[in-house]
């Protein structure tokens, strides 16, 4: 069966951008006003949270892609030992 | 049920998780109110609490499958026991990294050992030890015996984990959706929100736990046809 292969890298860059991104309409949604009161600092705890989160879900699939990828390799290598 | 038909389900169940997570961030992103006391950072709840939920599950299954397994001794309650116990540390790694985040600025202190945070705690390294315990035993079936009574015993935490912040009252907030006595206190555009949450993260840990599942079917099919190769020559 041929297996969808993603980079890792590529994908974990990808989630963070996406992170990244939903994570800018806060700071427009509070507005200037409220946000020069208040440090960044809640955002980045917000931002690392759904960040580790999602490397976390990344890190847990790619670990079973891996795991699995190493079977199939394996039991090909050996029927066609 | 075949491999094949294990990926059909992990594929039907991840698209649909996927696309619950896309809604579940645009939720809290662009559409739910921001909560008056804590602000911006009351949103990694909508990460918590649906990954404290899927811990729970998965641990729960872990021991319903754990205590099959010692019962019936077929293998397929093994690896959906494992597939869950993997699940059930993921989600709960998640859900222990996001909550000391919420509470470095909540609280002014990532951690403090008050009752729920130790039991969760404690409860997570129980189901480190079920693998430690797998891993290490020399007769592998004795190990899979030893790890099912662990996750058994382990799961028997999750109740106490849920009552400890009515019975020690602390630092941790009191339940805002399993309220016996007032029911959902949360604002109608928040419980839609976490719910969207809870959905899409259960249908992510099941995806999940059907290609760990699929692994563990693969290993099976491999150890066979290693038995089987030399009869075969």
């Amino acid at each position: 069966m041929h297996m969808f292969r993603p980079r890792p890298g590529i994908v974990l860059v990808a989630a963070l951008a996406v992170s990244l991104a939903f994570s800018a309409p806060l700071i427009a949604q509070v507005g200037t006003e409220v946000l020069a009161q208040q440090s960044l600092r809640p955002y980045w705890y917000v931002f690392i949270a759904y960040a580790l989160a999602w490397l976390l879900l990344l890190g847990w699939m790619f670990s079973i892609g891996r795991r699995m990828r190493g079977l199939e390799e394996e039991g090909t290598g050996n029927h066609d030992a | 049920m075949s491999l094949a038909r294990i990926r059909w389900m992990a594929t039907v169940l991840g698209v649909l998780g996927v696309a619950g997570v896309l809604v579940l961030h645009w939720l809290v992103f662009f559409w739910v109110g921001t909560e008056r006391t804590m602000g911006i950072v009351q949103r990694i709840f909508y990460v918590h609490v649906p990954s404290a939920w899927v811990t729970f599950l998965a641990f729960g299954i872990t021991a319903l499958c754990g205590a099959a397994y010692l019962w019936l001794r077929d293998e397929r309650l093994d690896w959906a026991a494992q597939s869950a116990a993997e699940g059930g540390l993921i989600f709960g790694a998640i859900m222990l990294t996001s909550g000391p985040l919420w509470a470095a600025y909540a609280w002014g202190t990532p951690w403090t050992w008050e009752p729920r945070l130790t039991l969760t705690l404690l409860m997570w390294f129980v189901f480190v030890g079920y693998f430690l315990v797998r891993a290490s035993a020399e007769d592998r079936q004795a190990g899979k015996r030893m790890a099912a009574v662990i996750g058994v015993l382990g799961a028997l935490l999750i109740p106490l984990v849920h009552v400890s912040v009515l019975w020690f009252p602390s630092l941790h907030p009191q339940p805002v959706v399993l309220n016996v006595e007032e029911g959902p206190t949360l604002d109608g555009d928040m419980l839609i929100t976490l719910m969207t949450g809870l959905l899409a993260f259960t249908l992510i840990f099941f995806s999940v736990f059907c290609l760990r599942y699929g692994l563990e079917h693969l290993r099976y099919q491999r150890a066979l046809a290693l038995r089987e190769q030399p009869r075969a020559t």
